[in-house]
């Protein structure tokens, strides 16, 4: 008879390796600089785009940004609810690239709002393990 | 001209189908096409399947189990992936395998099984960026309202103009006796602006529909059946599949209201053919959200970049509009068995030019465009199909 302890197969489980070797991205916006042409990237990339130099650098982007377009998702994927209305945007970081991200502490978001950079729980992953990861708040 | 043919197409019906497996739906799609080909199954002598979440059936190498069902073995099947694109790209590798001269008739399937897993937005996230866009919690209707917000930012256009594809796509589908929304009565914009947020700015009723469904093709040079729909143009363009790594990527312009991969496909694409947009008769475009489709026939340059909503909006893709759009239904109306939809735009096509689309049929069409999308706009492929004359046809005959 199936007994509740019993555990759940699951075909992927995620190795704790995984999420960890993204933690630069995730807590500090590392991205690439390209020592060719000095374009700025994010995520961090083993080619440049705009040259195909592959001397690039890692670099930690800047903490601020303005927002360019903004959305609000009202059906979080599993694992990312306990907010009514997660707000998100295309921020356009100080010094470059732009990221995708929920922003917290602000109901609503408009597009050219200053917003800063804030360490919030992502997820759990299937190995159980949370996942922390970069979100942004409105600046004053 | 590519020389090659679509002899034969078949399409399952549309929807959740609990008590059918994929197997039971990629036979009855390819038997339906090898019939409607008119030929004997034993004559394919290779295939391609597509397929974008097997993960759902927890069943991979499908080219070899898909060959095995029809009883095909040993003839070599493949199996392609290109996110929801992949159908698209499965007839264009079938292409050439015709066009290499090892093969002569050659099957391209799509299937997909989206019931078989209860939560069929997670099911699709392998596809969004794994590292940093899917695991902070983004899904395709997450990264597709914000193209939604910025068309509607750079453009002005309103939301009732972009609603309009869903109520253009229900009167296609209502009349599709395979489609989801088949025999549904007719929508207004406001009821898609009223079905509730999933994404703001996109409503449940602007969002393609995750269903099972399979259909098929029978591909074969084109001077071995002059009478059939002959592939004209078809190319395929990738882009940058990270959303926010968009702006500023040198090969995407730098903004996210452009369906860049489509619109060089389509230039690909339209150049094989000898056509341009204005000699399109019917397109089938990616509409898994409504912006999408107008982003599309906008990157397959039917309408001005910025206009297609509006153009949609005023009835220019209606039946008797200037440029009849998805009258399949689309994704929205139709189904997105994602793996199979790259093929069912391949599937309407012929059925228009063949004028056996009956109260959907547009009048006396010639040229044919389809399109497929994969990811954020990081893969399109697109194909140009035209009527047969009749007549006795060989390679870069015309
Ligand atoms: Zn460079």
């Amino acid at each position: 008879m199936w007994a509740p302890s019993e555990p759940i197969p699951r075909i992927n489980t995620a190795s704790g390796a995984r999420g960890w070797r993204n933690r630069h991205g995730r807590y500090r916006l590392v991205g690439t600089v390209c020592g060719a042409c000095e374009a700025v990237h994010f995520p961090a990339r083993r080619i440049c785009p705009s040259c195909r130099s592959a001397d690039l650098a890692e670099k930690p982007l800047s903490r601020t940004g303005k927002v360019v377009c903004a959305a609000e998702d009202h059906s979080p994927l599993v694992g990312h609810g306990g907010r009514p209305v997660r707000p998100f945007a295309i921020i356009e970081l100080d010094n470059g690239p732009s990221v995708l991200a929920e922003l917290v502490d602000v109901r609503t978001v408009t597009p050219g709002q200053r917003v800063e950079l804030v360490i919030r729980k992502w997820r759990r992953e299937s190995n159980g393990l949370y996942e922390y990861g970069y979100k942004f708040r409105e600046l004053p | 001209m590519t020389g090659v043919a679509v002899a034969g197409a078949g399409i399952t019906r549309h929807g959740f189908f609990p008590a059918r497996s994929w197997k039971d739906l990629i036979v009855e799609a390819s038997l339906a096409a090898v019939a409607d080909a008119g030929m004997d199954l034993g004559r394919i002598d290779g295939g391609m399947v597509s397929c974008t979440l097997p993960e759902t059936f927890e069943q991979q190498n499908l080219g070899a189990v898909t060959a095995d069902e029809l009883g095909l073995t040993p003839v070599p099947f493949g199996q392609l992936v290109g996110a929801c694109a992949g159908g698209l790209m499965a007839v264009q590798a079938g292409i050439r395998m015709i066009q290499s001269g090892a093969h002569r008739c050659v099957l391209v399937a799509g299937v997909e099984k989206q019931s078989d897993t209860t939560t069929t937005a997670d099911s699709m996230l392998s596809y969004v960026d794994a590292d940093f866009e899917a695991a902070a919690g983004f899904d395709f209707v997450d990264t597709m309202a914000l193209m939604h917000a910025r068309y509607l930012q750079v453009h002005g256009t309103s939301e009732e103009a972009v609603a309009a594809f869903a109520v253009a796509d229900r009167w296609y589908a209502r009349h599709n006796p395979v489609a989801v929304d088949t025999g549904r009565p007719d929508i207004t914009t406001a009821d898609v602006l009223d079905s509730g947020w999933v994404s703001k700015p996109i409503t449940r009723a602007a969002c393609g529909r995750a269903c099972d469904g399979s259909s098929a093709v029978v591909l074969v040079a084109a001077d071995e059946v002059p009478d059939a729909p002959v592939i004209a143009g078809i190319a395929q363009a990738t882009g940058p599949n990270g959303l926010a790594a968009k702006f500023g990527h040198p090969g995407y312009d730098g903004d996210i209201v452009r369906a860049l991969p489509t619109a060089i496909a389509a230039d690909s694409a339209y150049r094989q053919a000898g056509i341009g947009a204005g000699d399109v008769d019917v397109a089938q475009v990616h509409d898994c959200f409504t912006i999408m489709g107008s982003l599309h026939l906008e990157g397959l340059g039917i309408f001005p970049a910025g206009k297609a909503a509006l153009a949609v909006q005023a009835g220019e893709t209606a039946l008797d509009g200037r440029c009849p759009a998805n009258t399949d239904g689309g994704r929205i109306g139709l189904g997105h068995p994602t793996g199979t939809t790259g093929i069912n735009v391949v599937v309407e096509s012929v059925r228009q030019l063949r004028r056996e689309a009956g109260v959907r049929q547009v009048r006396d069409p010639e040229v044919a465009v389809c399109q497929a999308m994969g990811g954020n706009n990081s893969t399109s492929a697109v194909a140009v199909l035209r009527r047969a004359t009749g007549r006795s046809r060989h390679v870069g005959a015309e």
